[in-house]
């Protein structure tokens, strides 16, 4: 996208609009202060990537993991039994053997 | 011109597959159906702090498997991802996936639609993923229920062209495909309990447009039928909008099957940004040729091979080989009473199959796992008939009982004393005697009214009750009459 | 005054010979921690009751003679390893009274091997931090200064083992956060290879570069550990299947001709003079043991700090999703829909360098910045570990030698409210994460305010035994892991 790019040309600003999405697609509840303090801090952080952008990395792989390693796989076999009373109990509300949450909409 | 002809619809399909695995993908919780709220979890699938996922091999074998029989490419190295956001059934706050690196691409399924040519659809990819948990809502006051049985469930999304041009083309490439999953045993197929779910992206433009029209994606189809339906109504929206001078927005949409319509679907996530990366849990997975051909090796014979073998080595018709082989089970059926039968007698049995044993099951609305009439006594049944033993006739009759349960056909003909005769001697006496009874009706024949033929077989066949070799009768009849 | 806590291999010793047990041991550590631990805030949970218990059947299975290197020996382990029926935090309000239902696999190791686990270590907010002070269970001070910082983000764990409250303690580490702490807590701490100890039951940081490792007095104590927790887990689909090797036995081999890299980015401008003294002690000892010292160069460790900086809160992003309120942890008050509830929990649960790295892993990822970001950094990630690779070969290197930190334990708020040079205080540590080699650190003398000092030896992909090697023979040759806080209460 080209909003990356106008956006490094004059070092890395972040707009206090872009935290606010941001913050949506966290999940993260931000009071106005806070998002002054994240523009503000992201964007000293972001100045610090900036660096990367020299480096020529053509041809070269994008590295995920550590290690080299392939894919280990287990046998289908089905062994796990009914654990549900354990696996409710750090639950912060549920009824029914199931999680309660507020009424989801659809 | 009408204004629904002078557009033409597009449609895509994603097709969710729950594969039939024993356990689910990445832990070992059973993969079971209808089990009480929460008790197939565990901390790996309920997504407890510090678990892993641990891939079953299944997994990878069945969509290997299913990738082959969509012709499609299977890719030696593909990955997971991870694709973020928050849901309540989405207990990691991610789906894993697979994203730029899918196990299967560039595949394709061939239709036929009734009434029309058959058409190649283009699989864009197929790739694997965990499926999500339910969230209860009917009947629960100011709460919806979070119940993660089906969380980890392993699914393999198969993703279409926009090559469909209409519901009923639509409808055709649901059943094959349903049935080609049955068939190699990797999804029961089951749309009502979400086994295999369909969500279609629709959108219309003008005839002649090559660009494609802005779509909208319907979810929530429990039924082939729902799905031709609920294109159907789309369709009929989105001319109607463009008709009123308006816009088609780009948008998810729940047909709702009581009020037959499509409607936004609200609540969702309102800023659509997955976030994919690589799943830095899972290693890349590396599949060796060796493995795909092994897969290749014990993989069922496919619904059109299987298609073209039945005209070839069974002398069947398009039509008939079709029905047989449709799926699996009727196919297996079909060939196992062939195997008790006789392969000459082939052509017979797909009768006895599609017509006597379809109908019967169609009129009591049965499966045919239900059939109270086993593949083999069908097969035996079709021998006797040809072995002369009983009249075809007569096996209808023999065919009720078996129905209603009296088992093997041999018995059964012996027991009632169906067996047909075949002897000269006996049925020569009864032909004699009817002759004999009717002298008027015997020159009336002679002066040219031949169809008097069947009168006389039918008094001897009544007589006889039923029980007489219908070849033999004909020819004493005819060799009395004429001679 | 109480007797001195020993050493683990001291301790085992004294174990076997039935000079001690391991309730009176147990008990020693416990009296300790009640004395000093109010002034260092090292542990959040002490399970006294559930130490004594494996105690009392640690001496048991002893008497029976039964029992292995671990048995009866007290730990202390970082709070993010689940422990089934013990409260696992992660130092965050969100998991404040999360009680795991399962055990991760190095606490089930260790338990198995005999160990007593005495309670769950401070540490930085889910391991986000440098210096211990994102803990919502309040900062861990050094052992050796108050006043100061004992690193982080295992800083309980350090300051644990340094002011002698147990024998030895797990860590983790993702950027240095076992490394940085040992070396300003005046212990060693090693990081394994990624891989080589499952991460299975470890509360996930950034997956890709979490590993756990002991953190102890000295090499042997850390070799003992270190033999218990690596291994293959089939629950950890990226731990590493070759079986570990002896690692006691490697502590044994001289290092004569040993080729040492010293990487001249790693002596710049940034690193303090005090520092740079006693790494130069370090090198001086090391070419009196008979290795050769090489210079060499990895020219992309400038790019680590940013690499990491994108991928690990990327990754993080993700792996704390699960913190939604609806299975564990943290809530909050009457939800009005589910948006409020995901927001208003997430928002209260976590602390601000939380927030802020979520915040920064969701950024990067996002649509229309993941290629310049994300992409870019794992582009420069294979960069970084080439660099090594093509210097153990090129140089024919058994081991990497570097300062640990560009400075000793600083004064706590120093650096608080300041996320970038906070941030680069991770500078030495993070190249090893990327590359996903293995690494320990070991003190190796003092500043002039009397605090520890500690250089790195980073070795080959699974050549464990070479840090151990190298590192064992330097203790043996010097007293600085000898030394300890002289003005504890
Ligand atoms: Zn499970």
């Amino acid at each position: 996208m080209s909003k990356s790019l106008i956006q490094s040309k004059n070092h890395m600003s972040i707009t206090e609009e872009t935290i606010r999405h941001v913050a949506t697609l966290a999940r993260l509840d931000i009071s106005p202060g806070e998002i002054q303090t994240y523009t503000g801090q992201l964007s000293r952080i972001l100045g610090l990537m900036e660096q990367l952008r020299a480096i020529p990395t053509e041809g070269i792989a994008p590295m995920s993991h550590a290690v080299a390693l392939t894919l280990p796989e287990r046998e289908d076999v089905a062994v796990n039994p009914d654990r549900r009373e354990a696996l409710l109990a750090n639950a912060p509300d549920s009824e029914e053997g199931c999680f309660r949450v507020p009424k989801i909409i659809e | 011109m009408s204004t629904e002809s002078r557009y033409e619809t597009v449609i895509g399909l994603e097709i969710h597959t729950q594969l039939a695995t024993r356990s689910k993908i990445f832990c070992g919780c059973p993969n079971r159906f209808g089990s009480p709220p929460n008790t197939q979890i565990c901390p790996v699938c309920a997504a407890f702090p510090g678990v892993l996922p641990v891939i079953n091999k299944a997994v990878l074998d069945m969509a290997i498997m299913t990738g082959l029989a969509l012709q499609g490419e299977i890719r030696t190295l593909n990955e997971f991802s991870r694709k973020n956001y928050f849901y309540p059934d989405l207990p990691a706050g991610y789906q894993i996936s697979q994203f730029e690196l899918p196990i299967v691409e560039h595949g394709f399924l061939m239709i036929e639609p009734e009434g029309g040519a058959r058409k190649r659809i283009g699989i864009t990819r197929a790739h694997m993923e965990v499926d999500a948990g339910k969230n209860l809502h009917e009947g629960i006051v100011g709460a919806s229920w979070v119940d993660l049985n089906r969380t980890g469930t392993p699914l393999l999304e198969i993703v279409t062209e926009p090559d469909l041009r209409s519901a009923a083309e639509t409808g055709a490439f649901l059943k094959k495909l349903r049935g080609l999953v049955r068939h190699l045993g990797v999804c029961d197929g089951n749309m009502e309990e979400g086994s295999f779910r369909c969500d279609a992206n629709v959108s219309v433009r003008r005839r002649g447009e090559t660009r494609l029209g802005t779509r909208a994606e319907i979810k929530n189809l429990n039924s082939i039928r729902n799905v031709m339906r609920a294109i159907d109504y789309e369709v009929e929206r989105q001319i109607d909008l463009i008709e009123a001078g308006e816009k088609v927005i780009q948008e998810t949409r729940l047909w709702d099957a009581n009020q037959n319509h499509t409607r936004t679907m609200r609540g969702k996530e309102e800023a659509h940004d997955y976030r994919y990366f690589p799943e830095p849990d899972l290693p890349p997975v590396v599949l060796t040729v060796e493995r795909i051909e092994a897969i290749r090796k014990r993989m069922p014979e496919l619904p059109d091979e299987k298609l073209i073998r039945f005209q070839k080595d069974y002398g069947l018709g398009e039509y008939d080989a079709g029905v047989l082989t449709a799926d699996r089970e009727m196919a297996d059926y079909f060939e196992a009473a062939v195997m008790a039968a006789r392969p000459a007698e082939a052509k017979s049995v797909a009768n006895w199959v599609t017509v006597e044993l379809l109908g019967r099951l169609n009129r009591e609305g049965m499966e045919l796992g239900q059939s109270p009439v086993v593949a083999e006594a069908l097969g035996k049944l079709t021998r006797m008939i040809h072995e002369g033993i009983i009249s075809g006739k007569i096996a209808k009759t023999v065919f009720g009982h078996m129905w209603d349960g009296a088992g093997d056909p041999a018995r059964i003909v012996e027991e009632k004393g169906l067996v047909q005769v075949s002897d000269q001697g006996a049925i020569e006496a009864e032909v004699d005697r009817i002759l004999a009874a009717h002298p008027d009706k015997i020159a009336q024949y002679r002066s040219g009214k031949v169809q008097l033929l069947g009168f006389f077989v039918g008094e001897i066949m009544k007589a006889m009750r039923g029980k007489a070799n219908p070849g033999v009768v004909n020819g004493l009849l005819k060799s009395k009459l004429d001679g | 005054m109480d007797a001195p806590i020993p050493t683990l291999a001291q301790a085992a010793q004294a174990l076997a010979a039935r000079e001690t047990s391991s309730v009176e041991l147990t008990r020693a550590c416990l009296s300790r921690i009640e004395r000093l631990d109010p002034t260092l805030n090292a542990f959040i949970t002490v399970d006294a009751e559930g130490a004594l218990r494996s105690a009392e059947q640690a001496d048991q299975a002893r008497s029976r003679g039964e029992g292995g290197a671990l048995t009866g020996i007290p730990l202390a382990i970082k709070d993010l390893f689940c422990t089934e029926g013990l409260r696992t935090t992660c130092a965050s309000r969100m998991l404040e009274r999360f009680v795991p239902p399962y055990e991760s696999t190095v606490t089930a190791r260790l338990r198995a091997a005999g160990a007593v686990i005495l309670g769950k270590t401070n540490m930085d907010e889910f391991a986000m931090g440098s210096s211990n002070e994102t803990s919502y269970f309040g900062p861990v001070r050094n052992p050796w200064d108050p006043a100061r910082t004992p690193g982080g983000s295992s800083g309980g764990s350090a300051a644990a083992v340094a002011a002698g409250l147990c024998v030895a303690a797990i860590g983790t580490d993702t950027g240095g956060s076992i490394r940085q702490p040992a070396a300003m807590t005046g212990i060693t701490g090693l990081k394994p290879t990624y891989g080589r100890v499952s991460r299975f039951g470890m509360i996930a940081f950034a997956s890709s570069l979490d590993q756990a490792g002991p953190m102890t007095r000295d090499l042997r104590d850390a070799a003992m550990l270190l033999q218990v927790m690596a291994g293959h887990d089939p629950l950890d689909s990226t731990s590493i299947t070759t079986p570990p090797p002896d690692y006691l036995a490697a502590l044994e081999r001289p290092v004569r001709d040993w080729r040492i890299g010293l990487p001249e980015e790693y002596f710049g401008a940034g690193l303090h003079p005090e520092v740079r003294a006693a790494i130069d002690g370090a090198i001086a000892l090391y070419r009196e043991l008979g290795a050769t010292i090489v210079p060499i160069s990895l020219p992309y460790t400038q790019h680590a700090i940013p690499t990491y900086y994108i991928i690990a809160p990327a990754e993080a992003s993700s792996n704390l999703a699960r913190y939604d309120g609806i299975r564990f942890g943290h809530r909050c008050d009457q939800p009005k829909d589910l948006k409020d509830l995901y927001a208003r929990t997430r928002a209260e649960g976590f602390g601000a360098e939380v927030k802020r790295r979520i915040m920064l892993g969701t950024y990067v990822l996002s649509s229309g910045y993941y290629d310049a970001y994300y992409r870019k950094a794992q582009r420069v990630r294979r960069l970084i570990a080439e660099d090594f690779a093509r210097a153990f070969r090129d140089h024919d290197l058994s081991v990497i030698l570097t300062p640990t930190a560009p400075e000793s334990a600083f004064p706590l708020d120093e650096k608080k409210e300041d996320p970038v040079s906070m941030y680069l205080s991770d500078i030495f540590t993070i190249n090893v994460n990327l590359a996903g080699l293995p690494a320990v650190s070991l003190p190796c003398g003092f500043d002039f305010h009397g605090m520890p000092i500690g250089f790195q030896l980073i070795g080959r992909p699974l050549d464990e035994a070479a840090i151990l090697t190298a590192g064992h023979a330097y203790q043996q040759a010097s007293d600085w892991h000898n030394a300890r806080p002289g003005n504890l209460p």
